[in-house]
């Protein structure tokens, strides 16, 4: 029988719009060639509901592999995140089971590196939910997997990123922990770090001059007094 | 001195309690101004990662709750305080709500700190951060995990100094009284 994956994605952004739904999508489909049955489910819309709680403990039940595909906030995993995991453990959606956990961790920051204390908070989650800790993936450069889309298809910079899912796949199959070396193919930045940051700066001027915002580093809280 | 206190302890009320007692009294000693927010009385959303408080409403977040008067309390403050449970080597879901919402605090704009690529502060006041988590049970490479991510953040929010304590359940009232005394002391509050 298939096993099961089921990629649980933290963005709070709904849709194609966030950068680690596009690179859920990538996993998705490393996962199905090597004939896993995967899918793909929104955190924040599963536990705003009693209902959604509900299916998303099924959700989990019926699955052999969990994977989180997350953003980082401020150094780790977003509040949705850390609320299914104090869920789980409450509900104990885990115990007695033998499930396996990874996870794909994406800052906007163009170093990978920023991902490393939320991956030492999925592992540490997976050792007090008694889950098997196969191994997490860092994605430096989030935001331009959503913006340069095209051209990253164009210039085949998919690939990179499809060979470290092939390899965690490959992994999963064979009941194995995700090699370090598929986590050091995305640890290397895609964009020369100049670059990126100068094209993210843009990208801020002109969405918040069409929303006619022209003064970025207003502060808005300031005392003049204190 | 200014202090913003946000207590996000959600299972020992004892722990908390007796943390806010010891910053109060250190205040009045010290004369300073203390602000309170017990989380789990308020209503806070979660963050929707639109950036919108960087490119709609550069410096204010576009939901309107409580958070904004955190904000505001917390720009204006000298020292932080965050109060939780050690969630898996993290803060709670409920304090990272908030913190989740604190990007307005900073610029979208880059800067190098220490070699690495971080955003530039938006205000310029320069805080310090105590965190004081409450563990469960003894789990080393929890308090390392959390040691590591109050460091991190003391980067990511340019902060003055930053001391993270990790107390035991069992721990008694002097014990948490003396600790706090400590960490308020590496970051200059007590004269």
């Amino acid at each position: 029988m298939n096993k099961k994956v089921l990629l649980l994605c933290g963005s709070p952004k709904d849709g194609k719009r966030s950068a680690c739904a596009v690179i859920g999508e990538r996993f998705l489909i490393q996962l199905r060639r090597k004939n896993f049955s995967a899918e793909m489910r929104s955190i924040g819309r599963l536990i705003k509901t009693e209902d959604g709680v509900e299916k998303l403990d099924a959700l989990i039940c019926r699955s052999d592999i969990i994977v989180f595909i997350s953003p980082v906030y401020l150094d780790t995993v977003p509040s949705s995140v850390t609320r299914l995991m104090e869920l789980s453990i409450r509900k104990k959606y885990f115990t007695g089971t033998q499930k396996i956990l990874a996870a794909v961790s994406v800052c906007g920051y163009p170093e990978s590196f920023h991902n490393d204390t939320a991956l030492m908070v999925y592992k540490q989650f997976a050792h007090e939910a008694g889950l098997r800790w196969a191994g997490g993936i860092a994605i430096g450069q989030g935001p331009a997997y959503v913006y340069a889309q095209s051209i990253f298809r164009i210039l085949g910079i998919y690939r990179k990123m499809d060979r470290a899912f092939d390899v965690a796949a490959q992994a999963f199959d064979e009941d194995t922990d995700i090699p370090e070396g598929a986590a050091c193919i995305t640890r290397r930045s895609i964009i020369p770090d100049r670059v990126y940051t100068f094209v993210a700066i843009l990208i801020v001027r002109l969405l918040s001059a069409k929303c006619g915002a022209w003064n970025l580093c207003k502060r808005p809280y300031e005392r003049s007094a204190s | 001195m200014k202090i913003t206190v946000l207590d996000a302890s959600m299972t020992d009320a004892r722990f908390a309690d007796n943390v806010r007692q010891q910053i109060q009294n250190i205040s009045n000693d010290e004369g300073h101004e203390v602000a309170v927010f017990t989380l789990k009385e308020l209503c806070v959303a979660p963050c929707c990662g639109y950036f919108r408080c960087w490119i709609n409403s550069p410096g204010t977040c576009v939901i309107q709750d409580t958070v904004n008067k955190i904000v505001d309390s917390i720009v204006n403050s000298d020292c932080w305080v965050f109060i939780t449970n050690v969630t898996f080597g993290g803060y709670s879901s409920e304090l990272k709500k908030v913190i989740d919402r604190l990007p307005p605090l900073m610029l979208p704009h880059f800067m190098r700190v220490n070699g690495e690529v971080h955003h530039r502060p938006r205000y310029r006041k320069i805080p310090n951060l105590l965190v004081f988590g409450y563990a469960e049970s003894e789990d080393k490479e929890s308090e390392n995990i959390f040691q590591a991510i109050v460091a991190r953040n003391s980067v990511n929010f340019h902060m003055n100094k930053a001391v993270a304590k990790v107390f035991l359940k069992d721990k008694d009232k002097n014990f948490i009284s003396q600790k706090v005394r400590e960490a308020f002391d590496e970051v200059g509050a007590i004269s």
